[in-house]
Formats: C-alpha cells, sequence, structure tokens
C-alpha cells in the first residue's frame, strides 16, 4: 500500500518536474541544481514515513547542531541502509540515546541535503521498537532520575490551599477532560486550557511546548491528564526532558494518567499523582470541600470559643467581685471595731468632763471651807482685832491726805481764778511773770475767763 | 458595595484566620472577640450566598511554539 502510494506521488512528481522544464523553455532549457533540488525536495517531502532499523553508524557533531547516523535492515543478507540527520533539539526530546546495533524507528521524510547533494532521511522522531525495549530504557531513566532524587517525597509540594488558577494540559478529544471537568466542583476556578497531542511522537514535542507556554502564565497549579494506556502509548509521559521540565516546573503539578504497570515517568515526578482525571479533580476540589464543610463547624466553633471567653470574663468578674467584696467587709468591720473603740472612748470622755465638772463645783466649796479653816487658824494664831484696827486708822489718814489734796487742786485751778477776775497775760505764747518779761509796745495777748484779748504794753510799772 | 461580588477564597481564608485567632488567644479582649465573630457571621452568610451563584470559567490558550 505504501509503496503504491509512493509509485503514485513520484510519477506525478515527475510530471511536474516535466511541465516545469517545459514552462521554462521558452526562455531557456535548463535550471539551477538549487533549483532542481528544492523541487526535488519538495516532491520528497511527500514521502513521510515510519522507518524501522538497527543503528550501525553516528556521527555526533559535538559541536554542530545536528547529528548523522545510519540504520539498516536488521535481518536481511544485503541489507539495505538509509543515512538519517536529525536536529540536536529533536534528538534530545527524543530522550534517547543512539547506540550501534539499537533497534528504532525513525520518524521523518526524506530530502536531498544539497551542500553534499546526498539523499538524507530527516529525522523528526527517533524510538525503541518493542515493549522489552521500552521497558529496558524505562527502568534505566527510571533509576537514573530516581538517584539524582527528582521522584524524591521531600521534593513534593503541597497543592495550593484553595487553587483557582489552573493550568490544564490533555487532548480536547476524547472523555478524559469532560471526565475532569463533570468532577471538578463549582468553586470559582479558573481553568487555562491547552489542547496537546497526548500520545505518539509528536505528543513529546506538544506537551513540552504547552508546559513551557504555562511557565509563563500566572497559575496555581499544572494539571496534565490522560487515559490509561500501554508503556509504548505512554513513550512521551516516560521522556526525559519532559520529565524534568515537570521537575523544574514553578508552580506545583498534578498528573492524572491511567496506567497498567509502569507508572509513568511524568506521575513519579510530578508533586501529585492520580490515575484518573477524576481523582485528580478530586484532588483540586479537596481543600475547597473542606473549607466549605468547615463553614458551619467554624461558625459553631467561633460563637462557642468566644462564649467560652466571655464565660471565663463572668467568672473572673465575679472573682474580682467577691474579692472586692471581702476587702470591702474588712474596711467595714474596722470600722466597726473603730466605732466601739471611738463610742468607748467618747464615754471615757464624757465620764472624765463629769468628773471635772463635778470636780470644778465642788472646788469653791473646798477653797471656801479651806479659807474658812485658813483664816481660822489663822485668827486663832494671831491677835487679828488689832490688825485690823490699825488697818482702819490708816486708811482713814489717807482719805484725809487725798480730800485736801482735792481742795487744793481745784483752788490752784486757773479756770477758777479767772472766774474770780484774775487774767493770764502771754507774750509770744510765753506766760508773763516779771515785767522784764516785757517791753514797751510789745504785744501781748490777755485771757480772762470768757475769752482773750490783745493788748499793747505802753507804760511798766516797777513795784 | 452590596454588588461587589464576595471572593470565596478570600472569604474562606478570613474566617479561617478568624477560627486560628480564637484558637491562639489565651484570654480574649471581649470587645474585639464580638467584632471578630459579627465579621465572622457574616462571612458564612456571604460564604453560603456566594456558593450557591458561583460557576467555573474554562478559557482555551494556545501553546507558543519555540
Amino acid at each position: 500500500m505504501l509503496l503504491e502510494r509512493y509509485t503514485k506521488e513520484w510519477s506525478l512528481r515527475n510530471k511536474c518536474i516535466k511541465n516545469y522544464c517545459m514552462n521554462q523553455q521558452s526562455k531557456k532549457d535548463f535550471i539551477s541544481i538549487n533549483e532542481y533540488l528544492n523541487s526535488i525536495n519538495e516532491g520528497l517531502a511527500k514521502f513521510e514515513g515510519r522507518v524501522v532499523g538497527e543503528v550501525i553508524d553516528i556521527t555526533p557533531y559535538p559541536e554542530r547542531s545536528y547529528l548523522f547516523f545510519k540504520i539498516k535492515d536488521k535481518e536481511e543478507t544485503s541489507p539495505a541502509i538509509l543515512s538519517c540527520m536529525m536536529w540536536k533539539n529533536d534528538y534530545n526530546v527524543s530522550g534517547l540515546k543512539l547506540e550501534v546495533g539499537l533497534e528504532i524507528i525513525v520518524s521523518g521524510k526524506p530530502g536531498i541535503y544539497k551542500p553534499l547533494g546526498r539523499f538524507t532521511f530527516n529525522t523528526k522522531t527517533i524510538e525503541l521498537v518493542g515493549e522489552g525495549a521500552l521497558k529496558i530504557q524505562y527502568e534505566k531513566l527510571k533509576a537514573q532520575l530516581e538517584k539524582e532524587g527528582l521522584f524524591a517525597i521531600s521534593k513534593k509540594r503541597a497543592l495550593p490551599f484553595l487553587p483557582e488558577r489552573i493550568g490544564l494540559i490533555t487532548s480536547k478529544d476524547g472523555a478524559v477532560i469532560s471526565d475532569f471537568q463533570v468532577n471538578l466542583g463549582k468553586f470559582g476556578f479558573k481553568i487555562s486550557f491547552i489542547d496537546s497531542r497526548v500520545e505518539g511522537q509528536l505528543a513529546t514535542q506538544e506537551l513540552l511546548d504547552s508546559i513551557r507556554t504555562f511557565k509563563k502564565r500566572d497559575i496555581e497549579v499544572l494539571v496534565l491528564i490522560r487515559g490509561g494506556g500501554s508503556l509504548e502509548s505512554l513513550l512521551p509521559f516516560n521522556n526525559e526532558t519532559l520529565v524534568r521540565e515537570i521537575a523544574n516546573f514553578p508552580v506545583p503539578v498534578i498528573v492524572g494518567i491511567g496506567h497498567e504497570k509502569d507508572i509513568p515517568l511524568v506521575s513519579l515526578v510530578a508533586d501529585k499523582m492520580a490515575s484518573t482525571p477524576t481523582a485528580v479533580a478530586h484532588a483540586l476540589n479537596e481543600t475547597w470541600q473542606k473549607s466549605i464543610h468547615k463553614l458551619d463547624l467554624d461558625k459553631e466553633k467561633m460563637f462557642s470559643m468566644f462564649k467560652d471567653f466571655v464565660s471565663s470574663d463572668q467568672k473572673n468578674i465575679n472573682r474580682y467581685f467577691d474579692v472586692i467584696k471581702m476587702n470591702f467587709q474588712s474596711i467595714f468591720d474596722n470600722f466597726s471595731k473603730v466605732e466601739e473603740s471611738l463610742k468607748r472612748s467618747l464615754v471615757t470622755i464624757k465620764s472624765r468632763i463629769s468628773e471635772i465638772k463635778r470636780n470644778i463645783t465642788e472646788y469653791p466649796k473646798t477653797i471656801n471651807g479651806e479659807m474658812k479653816i485658813l483664816i481660822k487658824n489663822v485668827s486663832e494664831k494671831t491677835n487679828l482685832g488689832n490688825t485690823l484696827l490699825l488697818f482702819k486708822n490708816s486708811f482713814d489718814k489717807i482719805r484725809e491726805n487725798v480730800l485736801s489734796a482735792e481742795k487744793l487742786i481745784i483752788k490752784s485751778n486757773p479756770q477758777v481764778l479767772l472766774k474770780l477776775g484774775y487774767s493770764i497775760v502771754q507774750a509770744e505764747g510765753v506766760l508773763i511773770r516779771k515785767i522784764n518779761q516785757i517791753k514797751k509796745g510789745q504785744m501781748v495777748s490777755v485771757r480772762v475767763e470768757d475769752g482773750a484779748f490783745e493788748s499793747e504794753v505802753k507804760i511798766i510799772n516797777n513795784k | 458595595m452590596a454588588d461587589k461580588k464576595v471572593n470565596l477564597k478570600e472569604s474562606l481564608g478570613k474566617l479561617n484566620d478568624i477560627v486560628a485567632w480564637f484558637e491562639e488567644q489565651d484570654e480574649v479582649d471581649v470587645e474585639t472577640g464580638l467584632e471578630k465573630v459579627k465579621e465572622g457571621a457574616k462571612l458564612v452568610k456571604d460564604c453560603k450566598t456566594r456558593l450557591s451563584e458561583i460557576e467555573n470559567e474554562f478559557e482555551t490558550i494556545q501553546k507558543q511554539v519555540e
């Protein structure tokens, strides 16, 4: 079938070239090598295919961006050989290390390598042949990555609490994506989806492109899902480059890939793995469901704790009140003691005052009595009659002297003398007693009983 | 404010913080505690309302080929 298709394509191609040459004949009957080879390559590009063979020669060209190798038919007496060219980028993505003797399938399209003019199979992907070889490659890579610690539990990151922004990679076809969506709870997830092949040799590159695209986007968790399959069908998910890309992804990755026996390496390296898309959806739902379930519990818990605290405060208040009450009672108790003491003191004071009052009342009587006793004692001891007589005589004499002095004072009163017609003469405020105190013509003041007048000395008579 | 959609994640987070706050306290200032309880009760109500109306959003984006 394939050969028939190739033959038809080839004859069609030849017809095209012939037509092209005919068209050019009006100008010239030839074309350049480059033009010719371009034409040939366009035609050869249609012969894309997958070819199986055993590696017989490898030219790695360490400094270049491509490598060459050859494969041959394995069990033929005169084996056919196919020269292959492969870009290093594609070689790395293939995750396979070429070794002489390895049986592989190359996928790509043929062409003429113009700088050398050589027929080359431009290889896009290489893969091992048979489950046995795949198993060996799987185990080898698994052991190597495990040794590097890529699958270590310590490297697993927890899924974010209440995730919202999800990056989803899977095929848009098939039941996987709908299973995932149906089981995803309605919690306001914002799902960014990239449609990618999940099987076949081209899947590896598409998956890598998808992961690298999400690396630049604002997501909280990356989800990679596909349905179950054999080791061979899950080949892209055992690709070393893909595994390392997931290991270095900036946010947690959940991988949900169904598998028969051997767990895909991308599942082993993921932060969380599941075997079905439903399980992945449940993992994303988990913290949301728990939180929502907790809503009422939290409400009850919050009220209960607050109630306990208030109750605790109430107990404290009661305790403080008791302490205050006790202290106040102590004050009242002390007050009563003081009051009693004060009352006792007042009684004592009252009693003392009464005593003093009584004493005061009694003292005059005592003094009187004592005086009488004293006078009696004195009278008894002295001649009181004589003493009193002497005292009376002295008193009478003093009284006579006082009366005599009174009379003298009355006689000597100038006012009396003035009344009798005497007058008092003063000159310049000085009382005139002698003639020599005045001069002729001098003004003198003369005072009489009822007033005074000024007089001029005109005549001075000596006695 | 009533029209503003409640962010479910934010509200659940806040409620979680309130419960954690109560759990951390040896002694609670009753006034502060009362405020927290009021806020928590409102968050519960808002979350339940939001849960009854919330939907997921689905957007297909193109992978960038390197």
